[in-house]
């Protein structure tokens, strides 16, 4: 009755719903050179607006002041969000009426796909020509930010993004812990298995590990599965390369190592439980001896007690959430300007600083020894190749799909090749949409 | 026939193990919201400042009672005006009309929210009160409706009859013969209404996302113990009091009022 | 939640149906005349303001649920109209129907459990004078305010591997059976069941103590004399007499129950692994996290079909027929109102 009626109303001569949206890509100024001061100024007084994950909170205390004093015609409004929130809700303000200008996005399909796809976000390649990005020593480093122009795969094409953050997985450790077990700090996973029934035997829980959120133990998974088999062919099936398979020998023993971990007891109990924020705070005051993880936990952690053990023989890592320019924005000049400065030495050494990877690594030194040891390990997965990204950027929902099917298998309630199907499936239906 | 001492005493045994089970989580919270940060033993507001001062909720809770009072007030007006012609005229389409607002009792918010992201955000009314305010009259149309429509409907005869002899309109007799005699079932309806607007936690999720200062207290509790600051329980447990209290204050003040009109006007 | 059809009076202006009074007729337009003069046009500026707000924010956007749920639509892009694919996705696709299976095992949790412990309760007290009515009846309605965010945060505390619960249980030796309750796959969807039967449970005894207050002690008295226990009195008495009062218990606790997007969403999120997903939750993250705003158009469309015609079953099967209580009562004489 009232509801055919107002269907009737809503849809009109049911067209199609969203058609003529998505095209307000306007008209871009070129970038030949680094924007100068003059060119923002002529902006006169804007608002430069933002949207970031809470984690750049420390590096923006920094950038910002020095970038508004040297722009004083330019202010700048960041809204800070947690990274679940800022992924679930960006891409709907970026094709909102009045978008952020600058804003982060996430590598994959669920939402920088999105904002190519529907052109919400400019093409960078001209700003990287201009700033000497793509020769630098963080060049490899911009390849997932690139896209085909309509979105659907990545990995080479032009370039939407920038991230001046990179991440690295490894082996965090209590240094303490460890002395007092006698052993010596891991350098692979090798290493690191042959620890593990040692300090389950002396009564400690070898393993800290918060998965309620799903992602946590798929990247324990990933750095497992990259010592299986070659790095390449798993970059290949994340970019969506039409003949690849997630059923592979080197996942199914990955697979099976995770679910023999977890019978063990090395993660403890109740994981599913904990979220990764729980793990690391509990880990940082003293529960359990490893923590299996991204570079960006070591924020939490005290230099002093900790260690970080790189993975020579392998590890997942790549750039963190890339920052991308709205295509409707007013204040491009000064957007760019400020894409630039993250994109400094300086900068590089302030993200040391706080307790992450800077992209531009040129001249930048740690600080106390887990900086240092987080660093060399960044340049070692660069050098080894190894640097595989995540597999969630590869299907939009691939991570509840791909965390919750494992968080079965850890479990014992669903087998490797269970999993490994399920996975590819989701994969499957994934680039048959595109 | 009496009934046997040993029963009554088993029954209020029962239910006063029933009272307790009902207050148990929410008295935990607030013992765990006072331990010391550290676990001295102690008892501490140090979790209540922190989630002050950290989790935003002095502006949130603001947020909350303007929002709340807002809709409140404009949809017991607007029921009260529906409500006493559904019950007291012959409004056109008037079966239609109670059809359609009994569906919308039920209705799951799920079916509304995709659509009305969208329609607000054309507005330019996304991550503003207007987002939180406008559907959520429009959500609480139905319950106020057919609640002010059973009360007018209930009112005698004679008094109206009487008034419109005394050449009274319409209009006058609602303000000058119903609605003094309507006390009891407004308040019920706005507490009803408030508790739900209160607490409402899917909408503000979806149509407030950016605005921090628009943010209602259970979507400020949501980020605030699913960011990184749950680790510390005292501060999460804090936080949680601090937004169940002023529902609980109010509570302790109309419960009574509360209760039975809401017992008699469900089965009405 | 004047749920329940009020076949109410029609207040001042009761009018005769036009039928009985047209006897001369020309054929059937004068009685539609009539019908239609004896409307009153301008009592629409009364109902208009609230019918304007319930048309434009809730019935217009269920019409635009409708036409998304026939489209393939990222939000973004122009869609594509697929027919009925996202419909027929809603019961093929494992995932959703096991989040409409995990929503029918919450049912039990959330609406039979709370009405069966309900009633036993009220049964109970039905048979003696209650002491400090009021207080337990507020007590017992507290879970009913409280924000479900609130109720999530103290029972993830409560449940948590070193919580409350677990300390107990190890306090009296049952240190086996400890677990992280909400992390674990076994007892996630249950943990989830309980709280939802906790928030209900008040709710459904403070309605049945409503409907048991207002039942005349005479009745009771008669029965007992006839010789009746307690379990035939509950049954020929409390039971027959609070029909309305379970009706709106189940179509109230029915509705959570299928909702539930609040409690899952601050306590498991679907988790551990898809052991705790219901429906609305995949209708959240299609919508919001994975572009498919056409599936989760339809499955909300599923979800509302379901609700309505769960609570019309509801109403249906408890409609009051003939009154049981005059078989004990005396004609014309009402239930005394018991004042609390």
């Amino acid at each position: 009755m009232a509801i055919t009626l107002a269907t009737l109303l809503a849809c009109a001569a049911c067209s199609p719903p969203g058609a003529g949206k998505g095209t307000s890509a306007g008209g871009t100024v070129a970038i030949t050179d680094p924007v100068t001061v003059q060119q923002v100024a002529d902006l006169g007084d804007v608002t430069l607006r933002m949207w970031a994950d809470q984690a750049e909170k420390p590096l923006m205390k920094s950038v910002v002041p020095a970038f508004e004093k040297k722009y004083p015609n330019v202010k700048v409004d960041i809204t800070y969000k947690s990274f679940d929130d800022l992924i679930a809700t960006v891409v709907n303000a970026a094709s909102g009426t009045n978008p952020p200008d600058l804003f982060q996005g996430n590598i994959g399909y669920a939402v920088d796909g999105a904002l190519v796809k529907a052109k919400l976000v400019r093409p960078l390649d001209d700003v990287a020509a201009a700033y000497g990005w793509i020769t630098g020593t963080g060049a490899s480093t911009l390849a997932p930010a690139r896209w085909n122009g309509s979105g659907t795969a990545f990995g080479s094409g032009n370039l939407y993004g920038m991230s001046p953050i990179s991440e690295v997985q490894g082996i965090y450790y209590n240094k303490a812990q460890l002395k007092e077990l006698g052993l010596k700090p891991p350098r692979s996973f090798a290493d690191l298995e042959k620890d593990l029934p040692a300090v389950k035997e002396a009564g400690e829980q070898p393993i800290m590990l918060g998965n309620s959120d799903q992602y946590a133990a798929t990247h324990i998974f990933s750095d497992l599965a990259v010592t299986e088999q070659t790095p390449a062919s798993i970059r290949d099936w994340i970019g969506g390369k039409a003949g690849t398979t997630f059923v592979t020998e080197g996942n199914a023993k990955a697979a099976e190592t995770m679910a023999d971990w977890a019978k063990k007891g090395y993660f403890g109990s109740g994981y599913d439980g904990l979220s990764n924020e729980d793990a690391i705070s509990r880990f940082a005051k003293g529960s359990g001896v490893f923590f299996v993880g991204g570079s960006w936990n070591g924020a939490m952690l005290d230099p002093a007690k900790f260690g970080f053990g790189a993975l020579t023989t392998g590890g997942a890592g790549a750039t963190a959430s890339p920052w991308h320019i709205s295509a409707s924005s007013k204040n491009t000049p000064a957007a760019v300007a400020f894409l630039a400065a993250l994109h400094t030495p300086k900068a590089g050494q302030v993200i040391l600083d706080t307790g992450r990877l800077p992209v531009v690594t040129d001249g930048v030194k740690g600080t106390n020894s887990l900086q240092t040891q987080t660093l060399d390990a960044l340049k070692g997965t660069i050098a080894a190749g190894t640097q595989v990204g995540y597999y969630d950027w590869t299907a939009s929902d691939m991570l509840n799909v791909m965390g919750g099917k494992l968080q079965e298998v850890m479990a014992g309630r669903a087998g490797d090749t269970q999993f490994m199907k399920a996975v590819q499936a989701s994969w499957l239906k994934a680039r048959q949409t595109r | 026939m009496r009934i046997a001492r040993s029963e009554s005493v088993a029954t209020h045994a029962l239910l006063v193990l029933a009272a307790i089970v009902a207050v148990f989580p929410l008295v935990s919270i607030v013992v765990s919201s006072l331990h010391g940060v550290a676990g001295s033993g102690g008892v501490s507001f140090a979790g209540y400042s922190t989630a002050w001062t950290q989790g935003r909720f002095g502006s949130a809770l603001l947020s909350s009672a303007l929002v709340a009072v807002t809709v409140v007030v404009v949809t017991v007006v607007l029921a009260a005006l529906a409500g006493y012609a559904l019950a007291t005229m012959r409004v056109p389409g008037a079966r239609l009309i109670v059809a359609l607002l009994l569906v919308g009792l039920v209705l799951p918010y799920e079916v509304t929210v995709l659509p009305l992201y969208e329609l607000l955000t054309g507005w330019h009314l996304v991550d503003t009160y207007g987002a939180l305010i406008l559907p959520q009259i429009a959500l609480s149309i139905p319950l106020g409706v057919l609640w002010m429509r059973s009360f007018f409907a209930a009112v005698p005869v004679e008094l109206l009859e009487a008034a419109r002899i005394d050449g009274t309109s319409r209009l006058q007799s609602l303000r000058l013969v119903v609605l003094p005699i309507a006390g009891p079932a407004l308040t019920t309806l706005s507490t009803v209404l408030f508790l739900f607007t209160w607490n409402e936690f899917l909408l503000a999720l979806i149509l407030v996302p950016d605005n921090a200062s628009v943010q209602t207290v259970p979507l400020a509790l949501s980020f605030f113990s699913g960011a990184a600051r749950s680790s510390d329980p005292a501060v999460t447990a804090a936080a949680a009091v601090l937004v169940a209290l002023p529902v609980l204050l109010a509570y302790v003040f109309l419960q009574r009022r509360l209760i039975s009109g809401l017992t008699e006007g469900a089965v009405k | 939640m004047t749920t329940t059809a009020t076949t109410a009076k029609q207040g001042a202006t009761a009018p005769t149906p036009p039928a009985a009074r047209t006897g001369r007729t020309f054929g059937r337009r004068p009685s539609l005349r009539s019908y239609l003069a004896s409307l009153s046009w301008s009592s629409l500026l009364y109902v208009a303001p609230a019918l304007a707000f319930f048309a434009v924010f809730v019935l217009y956007p269920i019409g635009i649920s409708v036409w998304y749920s026939f489209y393939a639509y990222d939000g973004l892009t122009q869609g594509t109209p697929v027919g009925w694919d996202n419909y027929t996705a809603v019961f093929t696709d494992s995932l959703l129907r096991a989040a409409l299976l995990h929503s029918l095992v919450l049912l039990f949790f959330y609406a039979v459990l709370p009405v069966c412990v309900g009633l036993l309760l009220a049964g109970a007290m039905s048979r003696i004078r209650v002491y400090g009515l009021t207080v337990f009846r507020a007590v017992l309605f507290v879970p009913q305010i409280l924000s479900s965010v609130v109720v999530a945060v103290a029972w993830r505390n409560l449940l948590a591997v070193d919580g409350p619960v677990n300390t107990v249980l190890k306090a009296v030796g049952l240190g086996r059976f400890t677990t992280s309750w909400l992390g674990d796959f076994d007892t996630a969807l249950p943990s989830i069941g309980v709280i939802g039967a906790w928030v209900e449970y008040g709710l459904c005894m403070v309605l049945f103590l409503s409907g048991i207050v207002a039942i005349d002690r005479s009745t009771y008295e008669a029965a007992r004399l006839d010789g009746a226990g307690p379990v035939r009195e509950f049954f020929a008495i409390t039971l027959p007499a609070l029909r309305p009062q379970i009706s709106i218990a189940l179509i109230l606790t029915v509705t959570f129950a299928l909702r539930n997007f609040d409690l899952i969403w601050n306590t498991t999120r679907g988790g551990p692994g898809t052991t705790t997903t219901v429906p609305s939750l995949y209708v959240y993250q299609d919508a919001f996290q994975n572009r498919m705003l056409g599936r989760a158009s339809a499955l909300a469309i599923v979800l509302t079909v379901v609700i309505l015609a769960v609570v019309t079953l509801v109403q249906l099967a408890l409609r009051e027929r003939e009154h049981p209580l005059r078989r004990f009562t005396r004609p014309g004489r009402p239930g005394r109102k018991v004042q609390s």
